[in-house]
């Protein structure tokens, strides 16, 4: 990191710094919502502006420049390029972004895994109930083409993972609902960090199997655009997940313990079972 | 997006490190003076005191200058799960529609499982509030209302005993507009006031007795109510139309 030149320490005191000596809270709060909005105004990978035309156009000092970029990219809108063509990138945040925040705030809160299940279930139920409303065709049709594919393949454990990651891509886009699309993906990140002492299917082919069997009659009723048989197929297949969690471990399971000794990109832990995250 | 892959950067090292002493200390406790993280660290001032912005920012740490100031550990509000939500709902252009309807099965579990909460502490404090609850709904008045709703909120949240479920209410609720905002549907319609408290009540009873299929029902029907007239008040609205989710956005 460098050291911001004399000329600059100056300026950055002085925007930073009121007569009475007090900082002056508002620049870098001022210039992390402008760069925000510029962010949230463009196309993702468009360049917002190099190093220098940030500065000018915010007027604030490299240091204030700096850091305010710091917090708008761990926020996942923006990507900070250095060197030749370098400056600063439009992003999309990716679900990992909210998962991280959550993790953090969960941790600190000591929130278990059962937790983390009943929260799923009301969600994910409502989901399939958007998508059994949703009848459009083709959202109806990737549903039908999904299940029929599903019910060729091998009812292993790999297999399950694949599929399941894949029903929750579908599901999402069919509910129509990126709110509970979000939240969902969410905690399933959280379930992906769970090593094979605490995975409910890992060597358990007769859960993988049962709830596969659920699942696919859950898919049917949405298909089949019966809502009040897909808020409970839906509700079913979530609580088997908890029942499963509370044979394991009585009591709700360890609070997640490792999730913060990893950084936001924690796909290589997750991709063994996590439900895949929205792009 | 091709990304090079390359190990952490000496920022990114520090907020590791710094986040897992942060979270190691109890809340308003001193994790260290600058020079002394300096020094541990062996980093230079500008490198830590933007990894200490970065974990500032998470919430899991706080900045005091001057004598007797260092980094304190603290421990995040929902505002900062609810921020970084916000963003990353309006980078996708999420509309109102979406959001009302997300909060409808929140509500719904959230009163099922505090009715199951026997706890008697819990039961005790649920029921002084429906008692004082009672009486105010009686006279009613718009800002009572929103005060009583707030606290049902709080409560409910509490006794339901769900972290995960809380979280994502409350940065919902506040995301919704559905309490104060422009699509406010409670000023200046005591009707709808006294209709959505009378409703609410029996929801708040069936709690406190300790029926989670009645609350269930009860939440269901005020979810609903709010819905209906959320989605009303946004039907003129342009679609793209999260953008007072950014004001809340600090």
């Amino acid at each position: 990191m460098n050291e911001a030149l004399p000329a600059e320490r100056v300026r950055h005191a002085a925007e930073s710094k009121r007569a009475d000596g007090t900082a002056r809270p508002g620049a870098l709060s001022r210039a992390v919502r402008r760069i925000r909005q510029q962010a949230l105004g463009m196309r993702p990978g468009q360049l917002i502006g190099s190093e220098q035309q940030m500065q000018a156009m915010l007027g604030v000092s490299r240091a204030t420049l700096r850091k305010a970029a710091a917090m708008v990219s761990q926020e996942q809108l923006i990507r900070v390029q250095r060197g030749h063509g370098g400056g600063y990138f439009a992003q999309r945040p990716r679900v990992d972004a909210v998962s991280h925040i959550t993790a953090i705030y969960l941790q600190s809160r000591g929130t278990n895994l059962q937790e983390i299940l009943v929260a799923i279930e009301p969600m994910v139920a409502e989901m399939g109930v958007l998508a059994a409303q949703n009848r459009d065709p083709i959202a109806v049709q990737a549903l039908r083409d999904f299940q029929e594919r599903d019910g060729l393949v091998e009812k292993g454990y790999r297999e399950f993972l694949k599929s399941e990651r894949e029903f929750s891509k579908i599901l999402g886009a069919a509910c129509g609902n990126r709110v509970l699309e979000l939240f969902v993906s969410t905690l399933h990140e959280f379930c992906g960090f769970v090593g094979p002492d605490q995975d409910l299917f890992w060597e358990r082919l007769d859960r993988v199997q049962e709830y596969w069997t659920r699942r696919r009659l859950w898919v049917w009723a949405i298909i089949d655009g019966d809502v009040e048989m897909t808020a409970l197929a839906g509700r079913r297949c979530a609580r088997l997940g908890r029942k499963w969690m509370e044979e394991d471990r009585p009591g709700g399971g360890a609070i997640f313990p490792h999730l913060l000794s990893t950084e936001p990109s924690i796909s290589a832990a997750a991709s063994r079972y996590a439900i895949a995250r929205t792009r | 997006m091709p990304r090079k892959k390359k190990g952490p950067t000496v920022v990114e090292r520090l907020v590791r490190q710094l986040r897992e002493l942060a979270l190691g200390t109890p809340p308003g406790e001193l994790i260290g003076s600058e020079d002394l993280l300096i020094s541990t660290y062996q980093v230079c001032r500008p490198t830590l005191r933007q990894a200490a912005a970065l974990v500032a920012q998470e919430q899991l740490l706080s900045v005091k200058r001057g004598l007797g100031g260092g980094y304190f550990a603290r421990r995040p509000e929902t505002d900062a799960v609810a921020n970084v939500a916000a963003i990353y709902l309006q980078s996708r252009h999420v509309t109102s529609p979406e959001i009302i309807r997300a909060i409808e099965p929140l509500r719904v579990d959230m009163a099922v499982l505090a009715a199951r909460n026997r706890d008697p502490t819990q039961v005790a404090e649920l029921k002084a509030f429906l008692e004082r609850d009672t009486e105010t709904a009686r006279t009613g008045g718009y800002r009572e209302f929103l005060r009583s709703e707030m606290e049902f909120s709080h409560l409910v949240g509490k006794a339901c005993q769900n972290t995960v479920l809380e979280v994502f209410f409350i940065t919902l609720q506040r995301f919704s507009g559905f309490l104060t905002g422009k699509n406010d549907i409670f000023r200046n319609r005591p009707e709808r006031v006294m209709l959505f408290w009378e409703l609410r009540l029996k929801c708040l009873v069936s709690i406190v007795e300790g029926d989670a299929e009645l609350a269930g029902i009860a939440a269901q029907r005020c979810a609903r109510l709010g819905s209906e007239w959320m989605l009303a008040a946004c039907e003129g609205d342009d679609q793209d139309d999260v953008a007072p989710l950014f004001d809340i956005v600090r």
